[in-house]
């Protein structure tokens, strides 16, 4: 009679375990990623008659391998522009940030101020401000790539009427698709 | 009544362990659940985990009682208790706002539960924003746990839960412990024709290193025994509160910011009906139970 008992547990036990299997969907975890390009540092003392450019090189693979797991799809989502350690934040800037020469943003009469937190390329809120589809579009093909090539981020700034003395830190999110199985 | 040794129950426990043991799917460098909740900002975990809490609190609070006949006298009992909370369209679904600068008014996109994640479009075409996917695939979220009933001593008697539950197909590793006092209200009514009880029970299930749900219950049961059949229901008001303590890793995160909340469970309050059998030793029963959420328990229990 207790074999039969625990057989009857054992058995029930083994029904928790079998509701327990496969408890995983099949979509994809989804996993926000993000690479910052190396900040781009501003010191202009004076005012410039002439354009200011500076570049750097953002490798977009590290969108993919800022996540540990085994990422199948990256879909690129947002880019921002933050500026810190501002030591000007009333003077005002015009330029463009490009990727490999095509235009992802331009700014107009731009208060430095405006970016002390994470301004999205896509914000209509913000007056001067104007994300460019082209640059854009490059962006989101340069993420579908397996692997992401390593693009140029430029920085224009126009003539200057004030001083500058900021960092300028860019930043590029992807949705990243994780298998789950 | 019969012993029933403590390393045959050891024997069995080690089972189930092992059983799910063996069930693992290759390990994954990180836990699907524990990461979806990560990239979730305090807002909108809550309409994600919501169903969870709800339906993990209302398996808990479940299957502690299968009769309200608590007589003064030794009495040892050895359950396994399974519980089940249906998962229906209305836990599948939630309301939520893409981050900026999408939309930002709220659309319906899936829970924890639910199937993939709703889509929206952004400013420039390709640019699109996907909220996070389903990732337990459940009609019913199931749990099983062993109970321990001791007593009976002034017509009162414990109950006491304990299990440790390892990670099973990337549910997160879990302990769980449960204890209460049941009292028998019959003993100062004789003349009441059906037994009557009471019950308080504190449990604290902690699932994974983000998760601590804890539940709260107070209620009265009834039951009547027709030869080896019981019959018994109650009335049950509960409370369960999930604590998510957790880094955000989502859009937006700077510096690792820290995200602590607590998000109550839905249900609050149940009624219960069921039927037991009780061959000398051995009791088997099955419940249903209804509130906000809807809750099967069966209990196979040894003792007396």
């Amino acid at each position: 009679m207790n074999r039969f008992l625990w057989a009857l547990m054992m058995i029930a036990a083994g029904c928790v375990f079998l509701q327990g299997c496969d408890l995983l969907t099949d979509f994809p975890l989804i996993l926000n990623g993000s690479v910052e390009a190396s900040k781009i540092r501003v010191d202009l003392a004076t005012p410039l008659p002439i354009q200011y450019r500076d570049s750097l090189s953002v490798d977009l693979n590290e969108v993919k391998t800022s996540a540990s797991s085994d990422v199948d799809s990256v879909r690129f989502y947002n880019m921002t522009v933050r500026i810190d350690s501002n030591s000007t934040p009333n003077s005002t800037i015009s330029g463009s940030i490009t990727v490999d020469g095509d235009t992802l943003v331009t700014l107009t009469n731009m208060k430095t101020s405006v970016f002390s937190s994470e301004r999205s390329i896509f914000s209509t809120s913000i007056a001067g401000w104007k994300y460019n589809a082209v640059g854009v579009g490059y962006l989101v093909q340069a993420l579908r790539k397996t692997p992401a090539p390593t693009v140029t981020l430029g920085l224009t700034l126009d003539q200057l009427s004030q001083p500058i003395h900021c960092s300028i830190h860019i930043k590029v999110y992807g949705q990243l698709f994780v298998k789950n199985k | 009544m019969n012993a029933v040794p403590a390393n045959r129950i050891v024997i069995v426990l080690a089972a189930i362990v092992v059983g799910i043991g063996f069930s693992h799917t290759p390990a994954r460098a990180q836990n699907a659940i524990e990461d979806a909740i990560q990239q979730l900002n305090s807002d909108a975990v809550k309409g994600y985990v919501q169903p969870m809490i709800t339906s993990v609190g209302a398996d808990l609070n479940s299957g502690v009682f299968h009769s309200a006949e608590i007589n003064d006298g030794l009495s040892l009992k050895l359950e396994l208790v399974a519980m089940g909370t249906l998962i229906g369209d209305a836990q599948k679904m939630y309301s939520a706002t893409a981050p900026a600068p999408f939309r930002q008014s709220p659309v319906q996109t899936s829970t924890i539960f639910g199937n993939e994640g709703t889509i929206v479009h952004g400013p420039v075409s390709g640019i699109d924003y996907q909220f996070q996917n389903g990732q337990l695939k459940l009609s019913i979220v199931p749990l099983a746990v062993p109970q321990v009933t001791v007593g009976n001593f002034f017509g009162t008697q414990a109950v006491i839960r304990y299990i440790p539950i390892p990670e099973v197909n990337n549910f997160p590793k879990s302990t769980f412990f449960g204890i209460g006092i049941r009292h028998s209200i019959s003993r100062y009514l004789p003349g009441v024709p059906v037994d009557l009880a009471g019950s308080v029970f504190y449990q604290k299930i902690s699932i994974g290193d983000l998760m601590e749900e804890k539940t709260m219950s107070i209620g009265g049961q009834a039951s009547k025994s027709f030869s080896v059949l019981t019959l018994y229901g109650g009335l049950q008001l509960e409370s369960s509160t999930m604590t998510l303590d957790y880094t955000y890793k989502g859009y937006g995160a700077v510096g690792a910011p820290h995200v602590h909340t607590d998000i109550n469970g839905e249900n609050t309050v149940r009624a219960t009906l069921g039927l037991g059998l009780n061959l000398i030793i051995l009791h088997v029963s099955g419940d249903v139970s209804f509130g906000n959420v809807t809750v099967v328990s069966g209990a196979v229990a040894f003792g007396i």
